[in-house]
């Protein structure tokens, strides 16, 4: 595609030619620019003349941005305890721990498994 | 997180497997440390209920160390453990009797957005925005993600077909790359494009009806 010859009667590249509903179908591999370069450069031509498309694309990444906050705990709520092998179930804890043992006696695979 | 605290974080991971993998409970109880509210939040996704996402997430570190001489190293310990979660935290969802259609695993859940949002076939301007989206108000409470929100969100997210939801969950809130979310789930990566792709957008779609909301209100 690149190694077409850019003769000066060659048309403008169509910058129409992508419509919004395909916009709308690749601007996740956009934002996580994952697109070819030249997709890339399609794509931005397509935001260049079209505002809507903008809005839609800031859209995206604040939903995503909202996700991620997902993954830390609301600012109100106190930090969950960290976490360990004392907060198990009693089987759970006796069962990993028996597992811990028989590889420190053993260092061997213990066999069986799921 | 950046590239330094990975790196720094899976050369810990890897030490901490390698005493384990020798019977070190101390090691052991780091790596749950370490992962264990990840594993929470995974199963959480899954199985609506606080004390059951527990129980699959201890479970799940009883599998790890039983199949600790199963694991070759090839994935990051945390991306082994993310998909250990998550086919036990899938199989006990089904078993809880939420029966999950076939249709809601799959990708293809129809157009991404409604077909009247856009110029039909035919018309000029064909394919674009018949509806287009207006801008968001600048909203505190989504940039914080806070209260309200917080709360319709992850609902929101729990109603996206499982196979969206556990991509969106591994890539977006848990920050996996692309390469560990296929790993842990056994995705193409085309597949888990196109599953994340279809997630936000559904979000998108969400939040976007829920400040059409406030604003007809």
């Amino acid at each position: 595609m690149s190694t077409a010859d850019p003769s000066p009667r060659r048309p403008l590249p169509n910058v129409a030619e992508l419509t919004c509903r395909e916009v709308i179908g690749v601007v996740g591999d956009y934002v996580d620019a994952e697109l070819l370069p030249e997709d890339r450069a399609r794509l931005e031509q397509h935001l260049f003349i079209c505002p809507p498309c903008v809005t839609y694309l800031a859209q995206y990444r604040e939903t995503v941005a909202a996700t991620r906050q997902l993954a830390s705990p609301p600012t109100s709520v106190e930090p969950p305890a960290s976490p360990s092998v004392e907060s198990f179930g009693g089987e759970v804890r006796e069962t990993v721990r028996g597992l811990l043992a028989r590889r420190r006696q053993g260092g061997g695979a213990p066999g069986g498994g799921r | 997180m950046s590239l330094e605290v990975a790196a720094s974080a899976a050369a810990n991971d890897a030490a901490l497997l390698e005493a384990v993998r020798a019977g070190d409970e101390a090691a052991f109880t780091a790596l749950v440390g370490r992962h264990h509210t990840r594993l929470l939040r995974m199963a959480r996704m899954h199985v609506r209920d606080a004390s059951l996402a527990e129980e699959v997430a201890q479970e799940a570190w009883v599998v790890f160390v039983e199949g600790l001489d199963r694991f070759e190293g090839r994935a990051a310990v945390g991306t082994w453990l993310c998909g250990i979660t998550i086919n036990l935290a899938r199989s006990r969802a089904r078993r809880e009797a939420r029966s999950v259609p076939v249709s809601a695993l799959g990708g293809d859940d129809g157009p991404l957005l409604p077909d009247e949002r856009f110029r039909s076939a035919g018309a000029l301007f064909a394919g674009n925005w018949a509806t287009p989206p207006t801008a968001w108000p600048d909203d505190p409470e989504r940039r914080l993600l806070g209260g309200e929100l917080r709360r319709r969100l992850e609902e929101a997210i729990a109603t996206l077909p499982e196979a969206q939801r556990e991509v969106l969950l591994l890539r977006d809130i848990e920050g996996l790359s692309g390469e560990e979310v296929c790993n842990a789930l056994g995705l193409s990566d085309t597949n888990q494009r196109v599953l994340l792709h279809r997630a936000r957008t559904r979000l998108r779609a969400w939040l976007e009806a829920h400040y059409d909301g406030k604003s007809a209100s």
